[in-house]
């Protein structure tokens, strides 16, 4: 089975006054095609960094490191970074704010156009149309939609008009960095039924990029919790988000009402530490309420435990 | 987007400037320091002086009450009787509308010949922000906009002169002199009528100063459209068409050059009036016939309505213009809910 | 009433510091501009002929000489010394824009500011005024105010005001109204403070500080406007032999294929007044409203 990506060692980082500071540091992921893969953290763990590399849009100011392979092709190899062949045609980004992935002075349906132009370049204008509007029929909006802008579209509407822009070149992986955090709860639940539908129909690899947990139960074959600019826990959805290992999952999922629950939420005290500035040892030490010696001094590896992977003192024997 | 309510309002409210003009002339008229009919009779000398200033107190009309005098006055102005010209002894109307004309042409390839290298140039420096060549057309383009415009002409007309260039001074030669058009634009009017000799002649004239005046908003374009375009590349969906991986041509194209039009067209709208003005001293350098001549002699000759005439007529211009800049850009930008 | 002043004074310090420490051009521009500034006032003081500068010793066998050791810049149609008549056209030349700039921002502020402050009515008619007054061409103006008034200084400078002060007062305008939302000038109005105090210490101070630095830069396009009109029209001086940069030029043009320079040094001085004066005012609207965020330009 062909890994839609694979990265070894992967360093990123950015230039700050006092030197770079690496956001994400020794990632080595593996992620299968035609899954749905989550990437769950808090704001500034990195996750959104991961997403951008994987879609070729490191802005060219960052440094790498290591190794970066989507679909087998070199895309980071240590300094070089090679985004050409891989932008649009293999991997699309749908961002966090559908309205400003949209061209406001442009109608939904000209952008469109422009998009599925660009890669079937010998189709007639009207074929062109033609699968413009398949497109908007496949994120369940209207065919007027084709004819309006942005600004007069809901929310939701132009979620679904960021996916259909998204699926225009039928790549291979989408990159989906927190759709739903910006919608109300209804949408939530109807743009991830969306997410998960296309991912099966069109056999796509979902890179799923949330923090909200009951989103990513949802919607996720396998999940990889980032904390830090690290996977700590990595393993299929089921597992990691019903029996969760590492502690600082542990306290994600007891921060997360569960329903209609009448259960104390607890609080993670602290905050995570801010890149160019990770603690020595387990970057969690300062918020892990089983912290011990070896913690404060080493940082543990990424080991294997049953079907999945963790990053804890606790579980290394 | 553009609604009839906006354009009725916008018309109204230039229309209202134009009549506020028009008042203003009249306070100047009648209520500036000295006799009302002295000025308007162009101070005159002379045995036939007093005769001139008797005629001057009766057009003005300046024993009837000031209500009649304002509704003369705005009824004059509306039906073209703009007063006569004390030097030249014709309408007033006629001589600046004409002279306008000459100078407007000048204005208008001033600008063709600038947009489009306005648009190249800060396109190219757009992409290549902080590179030398970013720089230098930077300065390039501040030396341009900020030098007098008399300097840049006369280097130019110095050069041309000293190459042997023959097409300097005047709009056309003046065994063409008898030429008369429709519209004032003698390169239009010669292609009207089908003299290809007179449409050279005055091109090639046009041109010098046309160039010399160009500097200005080439230099002042470049720079904007730099600006907006760099600002449109740092937009999202920009950055959504790159993940997309829409290739660099059409973005600039299809998604950068759309969001400046209504910033050029306001901006082109604001630098009229100035080049208007700059015309007019590039035309004295080029020894050109335009609103700048007429001005000055008007001025030795103490020529009151004419000048008069060619305020209001300047003011109006550039008050039409700028209502079609504002209607422009409430065109072009789709997000402006009128 | 001191206490604004120092509010003032230290927003422009702070802001000229800041765009000092950061842009180059800046320091190249206001040492530029500083040293304009001298000439200007020492100028007539180390002409090197004075009598010729101010146009008393007219010798034509002198005419047209080009620059030499005893001429630095050479001497114009009437044999007088090009570099000294330049010196005496500069302090000429910058005094008058002084009192353009600041009596028009002074003028533009005090109506801008006490527009937003008054009964709608008269709000909306000051407003309408002041559309109307940008619509004058100044040149026309200054035209017109030449046959009314003499062809003067004085009604130069009085047309370039009337058509200038409304930039301001628009700017003003526009910066008072959001102002009065805010609520530490809307709290001294509910309170019944007058208005006039709410103006000087409340919303003067906090609009002044830039627009002064404007005023400032845009003294180097007044010093081009007033050249413009003593060129095209030839008023504004007494006598022909008062040194004028426009007039310089203007009368340099007959002589321009056989004595350049007389064409060549007023026009560099008077572009490099402009161009100095406008990179300056530049500098500091770029730092302050930063357009570089992120260098996305490197990713086509």
């Amino acid at each position: 089975m062909v890994l839609a990506v694979k990265s070894s060692k992967l360093y990123i980082g950015y230039e700050l006054d006092e030197g770079i500071a690496w956001v994400v540091e020794d990632l080595n992921m593996s992620i299968e095609s035609n899954i749905t893969y989550c990437l769950i953290g808090e704001s500034g763990c990195g996750k959104s960094t991961i997403g951008n590399a994987i879609a070729g849009l490191l802005p060219p100011y960052a440094y790498t490191h290591g190794k970066l392979i989507v679909m087998d092709k070199n895309v980071i190899d240590e300094g070089v970074r090679r985004f050409n062949g891989i932008r649009g045609k293999i991997v699309v980004k749908i961002p966090q704010d559908p309205a400003s992935a949209l061209n406001p002075y442009m109608t939904i349906g000209d952008q469109l156009d422009i998009a599925v132009k660009n890669y079937f370049r010998n189709l007639s204008d009207r074929e062109v149309k033609a699968k413009t509007l398949e497109l908007l029929s496949e994120v369940m909006l209207d065919r007027e939609v084709y004819d309006m802008y942005p600004h007069q579209l809901s929310g939701g509407m132009k979620q679904r008009a960021a996916i259909a822009l998204a699926l225009a070149p039928e790549p291979k992986i989408i990159v989906a960095d927190e759709p739903t955090s910006s919608l109300d709860a209804y949408l939530k639940h109807a743009i991830a039924s969306l997410l998960k539908k296309l991912q099966r129909e069109w056999e796509l690899t979902m890179i799923f990029i949330t923090h909200e947990i009951p989103i990513a139960q949802y919607v996720c074959n396998r999940v990889a919790v980032i904390y830090a600019g690290r996977i700590v826990e990595e393993g299929s959805a089921s597992d990691v988000l019903q029996n969760p290992r590492h502690p600082y999952v542990e306290l994600l999922l007891k921060a997360y009402p569960k329903r209609l629950a009448r259960e104390r939420l607890t609080d993670i005290p602290g905050m995570p530490p801010p890149p160019g500035r990770y603690p020595q040892g387990c970057k969690f030490v300062p918020r892990c309420p089983y912290v011990f010696n070896r913690c404060r001094i080493e940082e543990p590896p990424l080991i294997a435990l049953g079907n999945r992977l963790i990053r804890c003192w606790r579980y290394y024997e | 987007m553009l609604s009839l309510n906006y354009l009725l309002k916008r018309f109204f409210a230039s229309l209202f400037l134009i009549l506020g003009t028009i008042v203003i002339t009249f306070l100047l008229i009648n209520f500036a320091p000295g006799d009302p009919a002295l000025v308007w009779a162009g101070k005159p000398r002379g045995p036939q002086a007093s005769i001139a200033i008797e005629k001057a107190r009766e057009y003005l009309g300046l024993d009837l009450p000031l209500y009649t005098r304002i509704a003369i006055h705005v009824y004059r102005f509306f039906t073209g009787d703009w007063g006569t010209s004390v030097q030249f002894k014709l309408p007033v109307l006629n001589l600046v509308a004409r002279s306008f004309m000459a100078s407007l042409e000048l204005v208008v390839y001033s600008f063709i010949i600038a947009i489009p290298i306005a648009l190249w140039l800060g396109t190219t420096v757009a992409l290549r922000r902080g590179s030398y060549i970013d720089r230098l057309v930077y300065y390039i383009s501040v030396v341009f906009a900020g030098s007098p415009r008399f300097m840049v002409a006369g280097i130019l007309y110095l050069i041309l002169y000293l190459s042997g260039y023959s097409f300097l001074g005047l709009r056309t030669s003046p065994s063409y002199a008898t030429f008369r058009g429709l519209t004032g634009f003698i390169t239009i009017d010669s292609i009207i009528s089908g003299r290809i000799d007179v449409f050279v002649d005055s091109l090639l004239r046009l041109l010098p100063p046309a160039l010399a005046l160009s500097t200005y908003p080439i230099g002042v374009l470049t720079r904007v459209i730099r600006v907006s375009l760099s600002e449109t590349f740092e937009e999202e969906y920009v950055r959504q068409a790159i993940s997309l991986g829409i290739d660099r041509k059409s973005i600039v194209r299809r998604y950068a050059y759309p969001n400046i039009i209504s910033v050029v067209a306001q901006l082109i709208g604001l630098m009229f009036s100035y080049l208007l003005l700059e015309a007019m001293v590039v035309e004295n350098v080029f020894v050109r016939e335009g609103l700048g001549n007429l001005v000055s002699r008007a001025i030795v000759a103490s020529d009151f309505p004419l000048l008069i005439g060619a305020t209001v007529f300047t003011a109006i211009v550039l008050i039409i213009t700028n209502t079609l800049a504002d209607v422009i850009q409430a065109i072009t930008n789709p997000r402006v809910q009128i | 009433m001191i206490r604004s002043i120092y509010v003032v004074v230290h927003d422009i310090l702070s802001i000229l510091s800041r765009t000092w420490r950061k842009r180059y051009s800046f320091r190249i521009a206001s040492v530029a501009m500083t040293f304009v500034f001298l000439l200007a006032i020492l100028g007539p003081h180390i002409a090197p002929y004075p009598r010729q500068g101010l146009g008393l010793d007219v010798d034509r066998s002198r005419a047209l000489l080009p620059p030499s050791p005893e001429h630095l810049l050479g001497t114009d149609s009437f044999g007088r010394d090009l570099l000294s008549r330049i010196l005496f056209a500069l302090s000429r030349a910058l005094y008058p824009s002084i009192v353009v700039a600041f009596v028009s921002l002074l003028l533009g502020i005090a109506i801008g500011s006490t527009a937003t402050l008054l009964p709608k009515p008269i709000e909306i008619s000051l407003s309408y005024l002041i559309e109307l007054l940008l619509a004058l061409p100044s040149v026309l103006l200054a035209a017109l105010l030449a046959i009314l008034m003499g062809g003067t200084l004085t009604s130069i400078v009085v047309a370039l005001i009337v058509t200038w002060f409304p930039w301001y007062a628009r700017i003003a305008y526009i910066q008072a109204r959001n102002l009065k939302e805010l609520d530490f000038v809307k709290l001294p109005l509910y309170y019944g403070l007058s208005k006039g105090y709410v103006i000087i210490k409340h919303i003067a101070p906090n609009i002044l500080a830039p627009m002064l630095i404007e005023a400032l830069s845009d003294m180097g396009s007044v010093v081009l406007e007033i050249s413009t009109i003593t060129f095209l029209f030839g008023i504004g001086i007494t006598s022909i032999e008062e040194p004028d940069l426009g007039m310089m030029i203007a009368y340099s043009l007959r002589d321009l294929a056989r004595a350049p320079w007389t064409f060549l040094a007023p026009s560099i001085v008077l572009a490099t007044i402009a161009i100095v004066f406008t990179v300056f005012g530049e500098a500091i609207y770029e730092e302050h409203h930063p357009v570089l965020k992120k260098r996305w330009w490197l990713w086509f």
